[in-house]
């Protein structure tokens, strides 16, 4: 009688007193991708290229051959996905950016052409604070090194491999696994360790 | 007559004294059993190692390699212990831009990954707090949240590491001088000399500070074998360890890992001595403000709004 009340006192103990464990599958997701990724939300600069066939192209090789259509709605194939998903605020005409005649070009404010290798001076005719605050270097990622040098470069993105410029706003991201449960912390609102454990048993 | 009777040593003075000998010599071979049972026999030499501060270059490199061969044996992986100096003239500073952070917790795992922490016990050396939007009160902080995707609405996320202070109370506190402020301005630790009482985690008002319970459990294939003495070399049993900027990644003039992953761009991280730097920078066009500014800390660690 004595031993059994012994056993199960060492039982309910042990079930409260034993150290916070990660849950392994917890740490898989975690750790099984690389943990240490540095690639941009939206990835390298590139060329445009066909999805399908993954060739390289330029606006200009498909617009000297096609006429435009005159309203947006009327748009056909990837750029009426473009227009389904475009959300710029009040930005929302085409040739607010993309120049009319240079088809690889943006616009500028005098109608003169920004080329595609400058992209991020386009984002400027209208984001001028936040466009200083990257070239200042604190404005988006950096990567690389806080100390430069020849060895040393630091890396810092364009504007369009976090923010995409049809719909710029910062996507959500799927958050990773909280901490392991600690016995000494009680949750604010209620549900602490003891509590979840009283309900399973 | 009771003089005459009266031995100046006699049986009973000098059993007591025999016993208590013999329970000494019993004492000591107790102290000194866990040393003479182990396994690598290199542990008296760790016994026996001098504070940090009173090494010697040649007995360092020693001691760095008696570590290298302890984490081989333990843990199977070939390491790299270095001892990283502070750089003349610069003083770190971090900050961090509270509207870009969206708490994906991505800076936490790069952070495990690259200071080779516990799995087991978990340790992690960065709480992300979700805070409801319109209070800086940390009680109502949240840092278990688990939710589909960040950011929340009506929430935002506010990432809380080691501060980095700059009259910081967890050095006053330890009574072995087993931590203390390096010359750029990071706090570390001799893990060696570190006794494990814990006063430092107590003093610290950022909770920034973790306990080794039990000997780190990490993977192999897990283990950053980069390391520094004072950094993230596998820390044993019983010592505090915390956040010290990555200074085997920093005093080398890199980014902290936790800033390198940060999908946001909400970290940044410099020489708060050179004005031309980022945190520069923001230290000057910015509203910075610091955590628990009354505990009068004086922290290296800057958060700010901006937009």
């Amino acid at each position: 009688m004595g031993g059994m009340t012994c056993a199960v006192l060492l039982l309910l103990c042990s079930s409260c007193f034993r150290e916070p464990v990660m849950p392994a599958e917890v740490y898989a997701r975690a750790l099984n991708g690389d943990v240490f990724d540095t690639t941009p939300v939206r990835g390298e600069y590139r060329p445009l290229r066909n999805r399908r066939t993954g060739f390289e192209y330029k606006c200009s090789e498909c617009h000297t051959d096609f006429q435009n259509p005159v309203r947006q709605q009327d748009l056909q194939g990837e750029h009426a996905e473009i227009y389904k998903s475009f959300n710029h605020g009040m930005n929302t005409r085409c040739i607010n950016c993309h120049h009319t005649e240079d088809r690889n070009a943006y616009v500028n404010h005098d109608g003169s052409a920004i080329p595609a290798e400058t992209p991020a001076r386009l984002c400027a005719k209208c984001h001028g604070p936040t466009y200083r605050e990257w070239e200042a270097g604190v404005h988006g990622r950096q990567n690389g090194y806080w100390q430069e040098g020849p060895e040393k470069p630091a890396k810092r993105l364009l504007c369009v491999q976090c923010h995409d410029p049809h719909n710029p706003a910062f996507k959500p991201m799927i958050p990773d696994p909280p901490p392991p449960y600690s016995r000494f912390e009680a949750r604010p609102g209620g549900g602490g360790r003891h509590e979840s454990e009283g309900a399973t048993s | 007559m009771s003089e005459a009777i009266r031995p100046t040593s006699g049986r009973r003075s000098f059993l007591k004294a025999g016993i208590g000998t013999m329970a000494a010599i019993a004492a000591a071979a107790g102290v000194l059993e866990p040393l003479r049972n182990s396994k690598l026999g290199t542990s008296l030499s760790a016994f026996l190692q001098q504070h940090y501060k009173r090494l010697s270059p040649e007995d360092l490199d020693v001691i760095m390699k008696r570590l290298e061969t302890e984490i081989a044996v333990r843990y199977g992986a070939r390491v790299n212990i270095k001892d990283y100096k502070p750089i003349e003239g610069v003083e770190f500073g971090y900050a961090l831009n509270l509207t870009r952070c969206n708490g994906s917790r991505r800076c936490v795992y790069a952070c495990m990954k690259e200071n080779n922490q516990s799995h087991d016990p978990g340790i992690q050396y960065i709480k992300v707090l979700e805070l409801p939007s319109g209070s800086l009160n940390v009680e109502k902080s949240d840092h278990y949240y688990e939710h589909e995707e960040v950011p929340q609405d009506g929430k935002f996320y506010m990432p809380v590491q080691c501060q980095q202070c700059k009259n910081p109370p967890c050095t006053k506190v330890c009574p072995v001088e087993a931590t203390w402020t390096e010359s750029d301005g990071i706090t570390v630790i001799d893990y060696n000399w570190c006794i494990g009482c814990r006063y430092c985690m107590a003093a610290c008002p950022y909770e920034a500070r973790r306990f080794n319970f039990s000997e780190p459990e990490i993977p192999k294939e897990e283990i950053n074998p980069e390391m520094g003495y004072l950094s993230n070399r596998i820390r044993p049993r019983g010592v505090v360890e915390k956040c010290h900027f990555c200074l085997h990644r920093t005093r080398q003039g890199k980014n902290p890992a936790c800033m390198e992953v940060c999908p946001t761009g909400a970290r940044v991280f410099g020489n708060m001595l050179d004005p031309d730097s980022e945190i520069s920078f923001i230290l000057r066009n910015k509203r910075v403000y610091i955590l628990k500014e009354d505990a009068g800390t004086i922290p290296r660690f800057f958060y700010y709004f901006d937009k």
